[in-house]
């Protein structure tokens, strides 16, 4: 057990290391949406699909793109040092509420369980809101 | 047995490949090497790393317990010497290759072996991302057979440290490549980065811990293409940080599709130890699945998008396109594909006149046979990436390239995949028969000497296409000496027509109902050239007018037809895939 015990700590000082090391040498993450058309770039090339128009967030790291009339929704949220790409369809969300000015979703989907979006345009916002409350799950 | 010596040097070894990990980030923040961090993946990756050791250390009484049941029942006494541990590590990285494969190819065991994979970064911290479940899985039974034999438990778990310690500089992107004698026998940092790819080219491939030989042998070898950078981590990509959520995740979206309503015990069973991927309706996403998407041509598939990010569990989206499954026959079965076409007009390079030639340009074609005991790809036309240029950059060597078509999506719209093609067989190595045929590295290449020579000479290698076949240089090769029955029944044979190229070859294709037919290559460009016997100055003395008698005498005798690939009049007419000819 003393082996064991060794061996944790070894790794929990290890990442106390990598993290003094990753703050001191300040590696980050800095990339930002620079507007709905590089959004919609950067998810078509993520998924084989074509969005019509896009709403970036407050701060850059996420966007809500609009998949067309069959009323799918496209997330691009950014995820580390990459972009993560999925398709919202009907069901698919378990709650979508408003936090302030955040949306904040609830998947089901143990693996990626929730984002929040903030969008400073209120129409766009309200209009997001009711799309993405359109797709929840019936038992949600 | 080993002494105790061995296992306090490898953890100590462990200890010092550990601080390997902070000299990358102190290199890669000052730029000097490729190596991309992130501070919440790093921490994910040593909050995995913690549950990892936790549960090896409660669990590892399996592996051990296993092995020494087995000891205990063993043929031969091994003793431990330098020989017999040689011998234990060769076996023990075979048993690796075949754990590592399984882990990857049945859903079960990739629910714990996939942890692995989920970083979308890829640098030495990944290492500490390992799976909780290993020794809970099941696949510490392949350890079984090794103490069975009668190695000791501490050998074949030293050989397995020792395995694993080899691995941890491969998790990086700070090395290019390795010498070429290096790269072809050993485990490389560009070999396992295309293991970690994403990219469908690169999904279920170089499985070796050490020895790279286990996957040339068994076929899953794949080379690192500069032309497809690697997407790290997973077909679908996690969206969180949480170890407990990355190192569980498979298993619950597992216990989802047991769950799902309305399964048959064969459905369930094939959610459980098919491949990632599979579906009950036959709406896979497994490896093979998505090498057949034409995800190039952008259509819209909202398959991918339903099944791949797990909405799949609900009601079907609207716009599913169903994936062919690969043509299955019973006798063999000629494509035709439309692999692009050149303008030109200069036909005096072929000792013709403007006059005598009724069309100047030239179309590219490329087959493929489907026979009952596998596919042959006989060229590989224009490169696919020329689809959608302007012709203006298209210009080689005088002939403008025109391509509307991609080989891998007309490949696609029959069901196939490059990983489907046994065998490519390339007409010759001239740039319009090779635009992708490092594709097809994974086939076995059926080459006559000549040619191979000339393809990778130190010439070759500055050509701008080079790339284009490059990978073939470590692909599986069969040097041809003679014609050659591929399937052994006389119905696709290599006939070497030297001239144009020292290596040039036909193909004999001889089918049920439309009879024998002969694949010239580049005997001929132009059908004039056969009506009125000309032939390119430079090919008078080179073999070409041998090679065409030995031809007409073989269409003489068979009755075959001749198809002359970049005849226009032959392009414009001929039956082109989805259809096909029997």
């Amino acid at each position: 057990m003393s082996e064991l015990a060794i061996s944790i700590a070894v790794n929990v000082l290890l990442g106390l290391v990598l993290l003094g090391l990753l703050r001191w040498k300040r590696i980050g993450d800095t990339e930002r949406l620079a507007g709905a058309a590089e959004a919609i770039e950067l998810f078509s090339r993520r998924l084989p699909m074509t969005a019509g128009g896009a709403t970036v967030s407050h701060d850059g790291r996420s966007a809500l793109l609009d998949l067309g009339s069959d009323g799918c929704v496209g997330l691009l949220q950014r995820h580390g040092r990459r972009w993560n790409a999925r398709t919202l369809v009907p069901g698919e969300v378990s709650s979508a509420e408003l936090r302030q000015e955040a949306i904040k979703l609830k998947f089901a989907d143990f693996a990626w369980p929730h984002a929040q979006i903030r969008i400073d345009d209120p129409d766009a916002r309200a209009r997001w809101l009711h799309r993405l409350q359109a797709l929840r799950s019936p038992h949600a | 047995m080993p002494d105790p010596v061995y296992f306090q040097a490898a953890a100590i070894a462990q200890v010092l490949l550990l601080l390997l990990i902070p000299l990358e980030i102190l290199f890669a923040s000052g730029a000097r090497f490729k190596a991309e961090y992130d501070t919440q993946d790093t921490l994910a990756n040593v909050g995995v790393s913690v549950g990892s050791v936790f549960f090896w250390g409660i669990l590892s009484w399996l592996f051990f317990g296993g092995v020494t049941l087995a000891y205990s029942h063993r043929l031969f006494d091994i003793p431990f010497t330098g020989w017999s541990f040689l011998l234990v590590f060769a076996l023990d990285d075979c048993r690796y290759y075949w754990w590592h494969r399984i882990g990857h190819r049945s859903r079960w065991f990739w629910a714990s072996h996939g942890v692995h994979h989920s970083s979308q970064h890829f640098n030495l911290s990944t290492n500490l991302r390992q799976s909780w479940t290993s020794e809970f899985s099941g696949l510490v039974l392949l350890n079984v057979p090794l103490a069975w034999i009668g190695f000791h438990p501490s050998a074949i778990a030293l050989a397995f440290s020792v395995n694993l310690l080899y691995q941890f500089w491969l998790h990086t992107e700070t090395i290019d490549k390795m010498p070429r004698w290096f790269e072809w026998l050993l485990n490389t940092p560009s070999h396992h980065r295309v293991h970690h790819g994403s990219n469908p080219r690169y999904l279920d491939s170089n499985y070796a811990g050490v020895f790279m030989i286990w996957d040339r042998l068994f076929g899953t070898f794949v080379p690192e293409q500069a032309d497809e950078p690697v997407r790290y981590g997973l077909v679908k990509n996690l969206g969180t940080f949480n170890p407990v959520r990355i190192a569980l995740h498979e298993y619950v979206a597992l216990a989802r599709d047991l769950m799902r309503p309305g399964l048959t015990w064969k459905h369930r069973f094939g959610y459980f130890f098919g491949p990632p991927g599979w579906r009950h309706d036959g709406r896979h996403a497994t490896t093979e699945a998505l090498r057949s998407m034409r995800l190039a041509d952008r259509v819209i598939v909202r398959f991918f998008a339903a099944a791949v990010l797990g909405a799949a569990l609900l009601a079907p989206p609207p716009c599913i396109a169903a994936l062919a499954p690969p043509p299955k026959v019973t006798v063999p079965r000629l494509y035709v594909f439309d692999c692009g076409t050149l303008i030109y007009n200069k036909p005096e390079d072929y000792n013709l006149t403007r006059d005598e030639v009724k069309d100047t340009n030239m179309g590219v074609t490329c087959y493929l046979i489907v026979h009952p005991k596998g596919m042959l790809l006989y060229d590989t036309g224009l490169n696919d990436r020329l689809v959608g240029r302007p012709l203006y950059e298209n210009v080689l060597e005088g002939y403008g390239q025109i391509k509307f078509n991609t080989l891998e999506g007309q490949l696609a719209d029959i069901g196939v995949t490059p990983a489907n093609i046994d065998y490519l067989v390339l007409s010759h190595y001239h740039w319009d028969h090779v635009g992708n045929a490092g594709d097809f590295a994974g086939s076995t290449w059926l080459v006559y000497q000549g040619d191979r020579d000339q393809m990778f000479s130190k010439a070759a290698r500055a050509y701008p296409w080079f790339g284009r076949y490059s990978a073939l240089e470590h692909s599986k090769t069969t040097i041809l000496k003679a014609d050659h029955d591929v399937f052994g029944d006389g119905s696709v044979v290599v006939i070497a027509t030297p001239g144009h190229t020292e290596g040039h070859c036909s193909l004999m294709v001889r089918l049920k109902n439309t009879g024998p037919i002969v694949l010239s290559g580049d005997l001929y460009h132009y059908p004039e050239e056969r009506d009125l016997n000309r032939l390119p100055d430079e090919e008078r003395t080179t073999g070409t007018i041998e090679s065409r008698r030995r031809i007409e005498e073989i269409i003489r005798r068979s009755g075959a037809q001749l198809w002359i690939g970049h005849s226009m009049e032959f392009f414009r007419t001929v039956r082109k895939s989805p259809a096909w000819y029997d």
